[in-house]
């Protein structure tokens, strides 16, 4: 594989499944503090 | 009262299945590689933010406001314009119809792998994919009649058994099965094609920057076509999940996990493909086999990829986990589909088992056609395809008549969200989305009048005209507007207590 795709292969895959794992994790952070939260009250 | 999803997690399963379909791994590694690979990702990834996620977003947020399916959502946003919530139902249950036929062939291949698996002999009966001379395979496949047809309607009781039991018991629960084996089964054959000698050669092809081909004005057209196409948006799917979202759920947060959950499935499905193919194949070979279109678009998929797993190590099991992953993102989409059309009846007061009855019946008898000639199948593939792109701008209209800035104060931006979206998303709705329509609209047309049929490109009858395009519309919009009297009172006049009826820009 050249240089140019190896790195292209990694913005785009940091783009799409970073993108993809971001978004989630701070939905199960969210998630888990309004769990933490009902509990509480 | 409305089932709901019991957690924000069923709903976001449910909405990746609805995403994840036969589209994302038949349809975008050839298309990445008829487009020169890592240009066609930038248009690709763009439009995502461009197009498909400011609709899931107001699919999500008219589903969640009206608590009613494709028709009568539209109805409540405003009752002039209840036919077009008609169009976009019809047009995904037109999908729907040759889509059971699609699932129908995922199952039949998955099976014969399979059987090939547990008597490597090929003495089972319906087995013998393994070694076969696969176009022919395809083609007494075909020839048969009875088996495209029997496919056609285990796709069909699949579906229909599945929502039959309901939102928690039936789509909830099949999806938190179907999605994350789904994941698995891809990540498998990811690892098991990048790992095999030679792929570097289809990662190199995949992922190099040919800067140039961003010049190319149809990799950005196409790059636009396969996001608007794969994400479901504008297809009323997720408004009909929607529809059972629990009262103070996430819109926002909730429609970037679907978009970009369905591209990171895209991008496994290519990871997978391509350099599976260039580790087998010579580079020439390789580079003809990624792009071939094939009968009925099924070149890569059902053609080569039975043929290419023979030559490596394991084939047998990974041919088996592929069809499987093919098998299980086709049925993933068409409970989403059938629901859809369940739905609408369910809004006329039928029951959910009659609702089923109605849709499944359907699909099988309009389905029919589709699954005895592949003749019938392109054209409604072709009028319903693009059809989508219509269903996408009336999404857009409907939302601008009511106020795009009122739906976003009201929905978007609301206290029940965890993200806020700002005056981007008026940006997107009220300008870039109906633009991108015209585009995608005109770029279509031009190649149907240029290329497909230039000599009777206006004719109603002929496979990829204009003409049927024009003709199936037209048709579909004035029956819905002769009959937008006696929907709209079966619809709302049967029950004063219609939420979001009393708040729509019209009532």
């Amino acid at each position: 594989m050249t240089g140019s795709a190896i790195a292209m292969m990694i913005i785009i895959c940091a783009l799409v499944w970073g993108g993809f794992l971001t978004v989630f994790s701070v939905v199960w952070r969210i998630e888990k503090r309004k769990k933490t939260k009902n509990r509480a009250s | 009262m409305k089932e709901t999803f019991t957690s924000r997690w069923s709903l976001l399963l449910a909405a990746l299945g609805m995403a994840i379909g036969t589209g994302n791994i038949w349809r975008f590694p050839r298309v990445v590689a008829q487009n020169g690979g890592a240009p066609f990702l930038i248009p690709w990834f763009l439009f995502l933010f461009l197009w498909s996620i400011p609709l899931l977003i107001v699919e999500c947020g008219m589903g969640k406001k009206t608590r009613m399916g494709a028709v009568g959502s539209f109805g409540c946003m405003n009752p002039k314009r209840t036919w077009m919530g008609g169009f976009v139902g019809f047009c995904t249950l037109a999908i729907t119809f040759y889509y059971c036929v699609v699932t129908g062939w995922c199952f039949r291949f998955c099976l014969a792998s399979f059987l090939d698996i547990i008597s490597p002999g090929g003495g089972i009966p319906g087995g013998g994919l393994w070694g076969a001379e696969t176009t022919v395979y395809w083609t007494a496949f075909n020839a048969t009649k009875w088996q495209p047809v029997l496919f056609h309607l285990l796709a069909i009781l699949a579906s229909s058994w599945i929502i039959y039991h309901g939102v928690v018991r039936g789509i909830e629960r099949a999806n938190r099965l179907l999605i994350p084996t789904l994941f698995a089964l891809l990540v498998i054959a990811v690892i098991r094609a990048v790992t095999l000698p030679g792929a570097a050669a289809g990662l190199n092809f995949l992922f190099e920057p040919r800067w140039r081909e961003l010049l190319n004005y149809r990799v950005w057209l196409e790059g636009l076509s396969q996001s608007a196409w794969s994400t479901g948006a504008g297809w009323g799917l997720l408004l009909t999940y929607a529809v059972y979202m629990r009262k103070n759920e996430d819109i926002i947060a909730n429609s970037f996990l679907a978009g970009l959950g369905n591209n990171s499935a895209s991008l496994l499905a290519a990871m997978a493909i391509i350099p599976t193919v260039f580790a087998v194949l010579p580079l020439e070979t390789a580079r003809t086999v990624v792009t071939d279109t094939g009968p009925v678009s099924t070149g890569l998929t059902f053609i080569w990829i039975p043929r290419l797993f023979e030559q490596i190590a394991g084939g047998r099991i990974f041919l088996c986990i592929f069809f499987l992953a093919l098998s299980i993102a086709a049925l993933s989409s068409l409970i989403s589909m059938t629901e859809l059309g369940t739905r609408i009846v369910m809004d006329f007061g039928l029951s959910r088992r009659k609702g089923i009855v109605i849709v499944g019946l359907a699909c099988f008898c309009l389905g029919l056609p589709s699954a005895l000639s592949p003749t019938f199948f392109q054209n409604q593939d072709w009028v319903w395809g693009i059809g989508l792109l219509l269903s996408g701008l009336f999404f857009a209209v409907t939302v601008i008549g009511y106020g795009v800035e009122r739906f976003r104060v009201e929905l978007v931006d609301s206290t029940d969200n965890d993200i806020r979206l700002g005056k981007a998303f008026d940006i997107a709705v009220k300008f870039l989305i109906p633009i991108e329509f015209v585009a995608m609209l005109t770029w279509w047309f031009t190649q149907a009048i240029l290329s497909f049929d230039p000599e009777r490109w206006w004719h109603p009858f002929r496979t990829f005209s204009v003409g049927t395009c024009i003709f199936q519309w037209g048709v579909l919009v004035v029956l819905l507007i002769v009959l937008h009297g006696p929907i709209r009172r079966l619809l709302f006049e049967r029950d004063v207590t219609v939420p979001g009826s009393a708040t729509g820009e019209g009532a």
